[in-house]
Order: C-alpha cells, then sequence, then structure tokens
C-alpha cells in the first residue's frame, strides 16, 4: 500500500509527513473504543472553536482591542500591567492592542498563501496522478522538484525582487512554495484512490475522467489534504512573520507581528516584551493549527 | 568499476541470490538515473528563477546607479541609461541573456553583481564559508540530537515521560525561528551574559545560533524517528519475538527497530538540508552574521537581479545533489528500491 502512495522517489513531503498513509491510520482507528473517540472529537470540538473565536477576533479587532494601534496614548516602555497588558513599545503604543491588530494581517496573508498552494496543487497533482508515468506527469515532476530545490524563504525573497515587497506578494510567494507539497501529496493520494474497487466500477460504468475525479476520488482525499491544508497553515504563518521579519512584508508602522519583533529586537535588553510577547502570540496560534491538523489527522 | 567474481554460494532458498555484479549494475543504473533527473531538475530551477526575475515590470539597471525607484534618476538622461545597459550585458534580447546565462552555468561563471560588478562566485565563495560551518555544526549535532530525543520518547517505562518526551519535539517545530534566536539572546547572553549576541568573528558567536539550527534539525528528526519506531515496536519480531528470547525493551529498540526505522529518517534528512539552508537566512539575520542569508537579503533590497539568481541556482544544486546521494543512498541500504529502479526503467527504456 505505501508503495503506490509514495511518490516514483522515496523522497518527498508527502511521503515523510505522511507516509504511513491515511488509509493505514482508519484501519488502526476502527477498533478504537467509543469512549476514547468520543473525548477526540471533542477536543477536535474545543480547537475548531478556539480558531473560530480566533477569525472572529481577526474579522474585527475592535472587539477585543483596547486601545488604538497607532495611537501614542502611555508612557513608552512601560512593562505589562492593568492597563496595558503588554506594556508600551518604544513611542508608548498599546502593545496588546497592536498583538490583536497584528493578527487579522497574520491570518487574512497566511489564508491567501494556503489557498494559492491548495488550488495550485491540487492541480497540478490531479494532472500527474491521473496517468502515473505518462510525459505530463514527468514534466510536472520535474518542475514540482525544480521548486522543492529553492528554500522557500529563497523563492519568496526572489518573487519580491521582481514585484516589490509586501504582504499581498510575500503570501502568494509563500503559497507557490507551498504547492509543492500538495502536488506530491494531491498526486499520491489520486494514484492511490484510483486502484480502489468503485473507483474502477465507476469507471465500468462509463464515467469519464472528471466525474471520476469529482465524484468518487475528491470524496476520499478529502480528508488527508484538509489536515495537510492545516499543517501547512501554520508553516504559512510562520514564513510570513520570517518574511516581515527580514523586512520584505508589511512596512514598520504595521502591527504585523513579524515588524513587531523586528522592532523590539534592538530594545531586547531593556524591554524584552515588545519582542518576546508578539512572537508567543504567533506560536501559539501556530500550535492550535498544528494540534488541529494532528487531531484531524487522527480522526480519520 | 573492478570486475567481481561470483563468490556466492547457491541458497537453498527461492529467491536466486543475487551476485554482486547484479547490484553493481543495478546500482549504476540508479544513478545514472538519478543524474539525469538532477539535471532536469536544475536546469528547470535556473529556467523558472531567470524568467521569474528578468522578465519584471522594473527596471534592472536602475539596480547599478542604487535606486529602485526613478526619483532619484531625473538628472539622467534616457541615453546613459542605455549605455549603463550596453555594459551589463541587459540591452540583449532575453533569449540571448537566457543562453548566455545557461552558457555560463557549465563554465561555472553565474555572471556578475548588477551592483559593483563583482563576480557572483566571488561573492559566493567569500559568503559561504561561514554559511556551511554554521548549516554543517548544526547538522553534524542535530542527528545524535534527534536520535537520542527518539529514544527518550520510546524507549522509558513510564508512560509520562514518554509522552512528555515526544510532546517536546512538535512543540519546538511551531515555533518561530527567528524568534527563538531572540529569545536565546535574551536568554543566554542579555540575561546570563555566557554567549555574545552576535557577529560573527569569534566561535563563542558560532554557539547560539547552532544550537537555535541544531535543535530543529533534532525536532524534526525526532518527529519521524518516533513515528516509525512505534510503527515498528508493534510489530511481531519486536513485541513477540524478542521479548520471547529474553532481549530487553533497549535492546530491542537499538539492534532491531533503529534499523528499519532508519529509511524515513533519510528521507527527512535530504528535505532538512533544504530547510537548514532557508533557516539559516534567517539566524544569519537575527544574529547579525555574515553570510549567503546576508548577501541574499542585501542583493534582494537591491534588485541585484544576477546575484539573487546565482545564490537560488547554488542553493538549488546544493539540494539537488544531497538528495540524490541520499536515493543513491536507499538503493545501496534497500535491494527492493534497486530492483524496482532497473525494471522501471527497462519499461520505459
Amino acid at each position: 500500500m505505501t508503495d503506490t502512495l509514495l511518490p516514483d522517489t522515496p523522497v518527498g513531503v508527502g511521503a515523510a509527513k505522511t507516509g504511513s498513509g491515511p488509509v493505514a491510520a482508519a484501519v488502526a482507528r476502527a477498533a478504537e473504543p467509543p469512549r476514547r473517540r468520543r473525548r477526540r472529537l471533542k477536543e477536535i470540538h474545543v480547537h475548531l472553536l478556539l480558531l473560530a473565536a480566533l477569525v472572529v477576533i481577526a474579522v474585527f479587532p475592535t472587539l477585543v482591542a483596547t486601545h488604538d494601534p497607532f495611537e501614542l496614548d502611555g508612557i513608552p516602555f512601560t512593562s505589562p500591567n492593568g492597563t496595558h497588558f503588554f506594556g508600551t513599545d518604544e513611542i508608548g503604543r498599546d502593545l496588546y492592542s497592536r498583538v490583536v491588530h497584528g493578527l487579522q494581517i497574520s491570518l487574512f496573508s497566511a489564508t491567501l498563501a494556503v489557498v494559492v498552494a491548495l488550488v495550485l496543487g491540487s492541480v497540478v497533482g490531479i494532472l500527474s496522478g491521473l496517468r502515473p508515468g505518462s510525459w505530463l506527469d514527468r514534466v510536472l515532476g520535474v518542475g514540482t522538484e525544480a521548486v522543492m530545490a529553492v528554500p522557500a524563504v529563497l523563492l519568496a525573497l526572489a518573487v519580491i525582487t521582481t514585484y516589490g515587497r509586501g504582504a499581498f506578494v510575500a503570501a502568494i510567494a509563500i503559497g507557490l512554495g507551498e504547492a509543492t507539497g500538495f502536488a506530491r501529496l494531491v498526486r499520491g493520494v489520486v494514484i492511490q484512490s484510483s486502484t480502489f474497487t468503485f473507483v474502477e466500477a465507476a469507471r465500468t460504468c462509463g464515467a469519464g475522467p472528471i466525474r471520476t475525479i469529482t465524484r468518487h476520488i475528491v470524496p476520499n482525499v478529502f480528508h488527508p489534504v484538509l489536515s495537510y491544508t492545516a499543517l501547512q497553515f501554520g508553516l504559512a504563518l510562520l514564513a510570513i512573520g520570517s518574511l516581515s521579519y527580514l523586512g520584505f512584508g508589511e512596512a514598520p508602522p504595521s502591527p504585523e507581528w513579524g515588524v513587531l519583533i523586528a522592532g523590539g529586537q534592538k530594545y531586547l535588553a531593556h524591554a524584552w516584551w515588545v519582542a518576546i510577547i508578539p512572537g508567543l502570540a504567533l506560536t501559539a496560534v501556530v500550535v492550535l493549527l498544528n494540534r488541529i491538523a494532528y487531531l484531524l489527522q487522527e480522526d480519520h | 568499476m573492478t570486475t567481481t567474481t561470483d563468490t556466492t554460494e547457491p541458497t537453498p532458498l527461492e529467491t536466486p541470490a543475487t551476485p554482486r555484479s547484479t547490484v553493481v549494475r543495478d546500482v549504476s543504473r540508479v544513478v545514472a538515473g538519478r543524474l539525469v533527473h538532477a539535471a532536469l531538475v536544475i536546469y528547470a530551477a535556473y529556467s523558472a528563477s531567470f524568467f521569474l526575475l528578468f522578465v519584471l515590470p522594473g527596471d534592472a539597471v536602475l539596480a547599478r546607479i542604487g535606486t529602485t525607484d526613478t526619483v532619484g534618476v531625473a538628472d539622467i538622461s534616457d541615453l546613459d541609461l542605455d549605455v549603463l545597459r550596453d555594459e551589463v550585458g541587459l540591452s540583449d534580447s532575453l533569449w540571448t541573456q537566457y543562453w548566455n546565462g545557461i552558457a555560463g552555468l557549465f563554465r561555472g561563471d553565474l555572471g556578475s553583481s548588477l551592483v559593483n560588478d563583482r563576480a557572483v562566485t566571488d561573492l559566493l565563495a567569500e559568503a559561504l564559508p561561514n554559511t556551511l560551518a554554521l548549516a554543517g555544526l548544526s547538522l553534524l549535532l542535530s542527528v545524535p540530537l534527534g536520535f537520542l530525543l527518539a529514544l527518550l520518547a520510546v524507549n522509558p517505562r513510564s508512560r509520562l515521560v514518554r509522552s512528555f518526551a515526544a510532546l517536546v519535539p512538535s512543540a519546538y517545530v511551531s515555533l518561530p525561528v527567528f524568534w527563538i534566536g531572540i529569545l536565546f539572546i535574551y536568554l543566554f547572553s542579555i540575561t546570563l551574559g555566557w554567549f555574545p549576541s552576535g557577529g560573527s568573528q569569534s566561535a563563542s558567536a558560532l554557539v547560539l545560533p547552532v544550537a537555535v539550527l541544531a535543535l530543529l534539525g533534532a525536532a524534526q528528526f525526532a518527529q519521524v524517528l518516533i513515528s516509525s519506531l512505534r510503527t515498528e515496536l508493534g510489530t511481531t519480531y519486536a513485541s513477540v519475538t524478542a521479548p520471547a528470547k529474553g532481549a530487553s525493551r533497549f535492546y530491542t529498540l537499538w539492534h532491531h527497530c533503529l534499523r528499519n526505522a532508519a529509511f524515513p529518517f533519510l528521507a527527512v534528512f535530504g528535505l532538512r538540508v533544504g530547510q537548514l539552508l532557508g533557516g539559516t537566512v534567517v539566524i544569519e539575520v537575527v544574529f547579525s552574521r555574515t553570510g549567503i542569508g546576508r548577501l541574499m537579503v542585501d542583493s534582494v533590497k537591491a534588485v541585484d537581479l544576477t546575484v539573487v539568481l546565482g545564490l537560488v541556482v547554488v542553493l538549488a544544486i546544493v539540494y539537488v545533489v544531497v538528495n540524490m546521494l541520499v536515493d543513491i543512498g536507499y538503493s545501496l541500504l534497500d535491494p527492493r528500491l534497486r530492483r524496482r529502479a532497473s525494471t522501471t526503467q527497462e519499461v520505459t527504456s
């Protein structure tokens, strides 16, 4: 089974991350006692609720923000206290409100990156998975590996060199790099699921390739791809953070988390919170997303 | 290749013993296949990044005069810009530039910087030693550390210890690399004063960046090793046969399971090299070290297309070569892959 799931070359993101295969996990889960299953489902729901809360905060940051993120309404470098939960930065802006407003930029650019990666990766993966070994599969395989060969940060930097800095460009660049993983994964599951009996049956009944994909294969590959998406969402957040830390994402007055961390690093010696707290926020969101990815993978 | 005499005795097993000459032939076939593939991948990476970088809406020649917009160039007439373009070869047609670049790649010549005319290979040679020291040391440390973490997460009898040790690597990979760097600077440099917070002169400045990257690599290796070791421990040979003959849990892990668990580890090792090179870019900026990362950031800021292209191509070559070696290592270790590779080649050729 793993043989069909693995790409031709034994090295691959899909192979490394989901190597043992969703089917193997499903077989292992079949014998799970109902009480444990219920507990795990509850855990998923709690995590999804947390994520929903984050999305609400991202859309309406003023709901929880206590100050204006750009207003200078405090003494510079006040340490965290009752009025300024996370303290203030070098010119007296409220760090808590800035972090809350920064969530919007981070979540939205990560969403853009993941959507680009998902769409591009699925198209490439399905095209190459339909007829494994065909010339199209080979060309797309070499192309995928060529993109993988360039480290994600460098690829994004190359795109930024051409199209200029900005959160939008950075997100699309990150999505481009992440598309390779999706392409590998989707190719693997498409090849695997086209060996299922019901897919062969559908073909025998005269279903064309498009119908076979949309009605029979996609519902089956949905789950592993969903879990992988959650994982890549976290990685996209980290990558976008790194890019804006390097100075290629949002420009400084913006409360994007990478920008906040880069700005705070200069004052690390006497005001640790300016750089450390936005990083904690970023870590918390990524941990949440990774946990969701893990739970979804287990759930299948 | 030396000719080998067939010394293997006929075995009573059904499968015929593979003579060494076949092994050599199979492996060299794998090597040849991988070489062609690697060359194709590098060519594709070069072409893609060339067209990405050079078919651009802006004007690359502006990098030459140290600006990226037209605000400061009002006093320079179009004629001067054309002369400049001629000078750096940007006025040739795109295809001429492309073919010149490919030809240069074969000669080991990556062109020269648009900003200061220095050869890209010289710039790289200057930046590489620092980066290689950082990346190499952290990779070297992360392998034993990863194995140690994985054994800690699988071997102890206490369930609490095991689940805690399994949690550490998955938590660490969720942390932003640049933020860990800053955290380490705050803890070990500002608060405790043990190591310098940056720079690339002294050896002690290497400690913190190496620690950040080595831990990250170790965490990734441990994650893969833990899941494959758990699978191995569930198999019959480890859960029934080994205890039945009196082997301890650690003996079973060390002598039986680790070897089987090493295959997914190899795959991740190849991928890790690529990520490590990306990670060093960020870490070098955090710790203000000189190296590939600094060169990359500076040339992106200056829109120095040739240097960016050169860096992308060199790092792609490193990645491809490492992964090719990993693949060949696979086929040396696992005869099944070797045979499959040779049969697929026969089918296609």
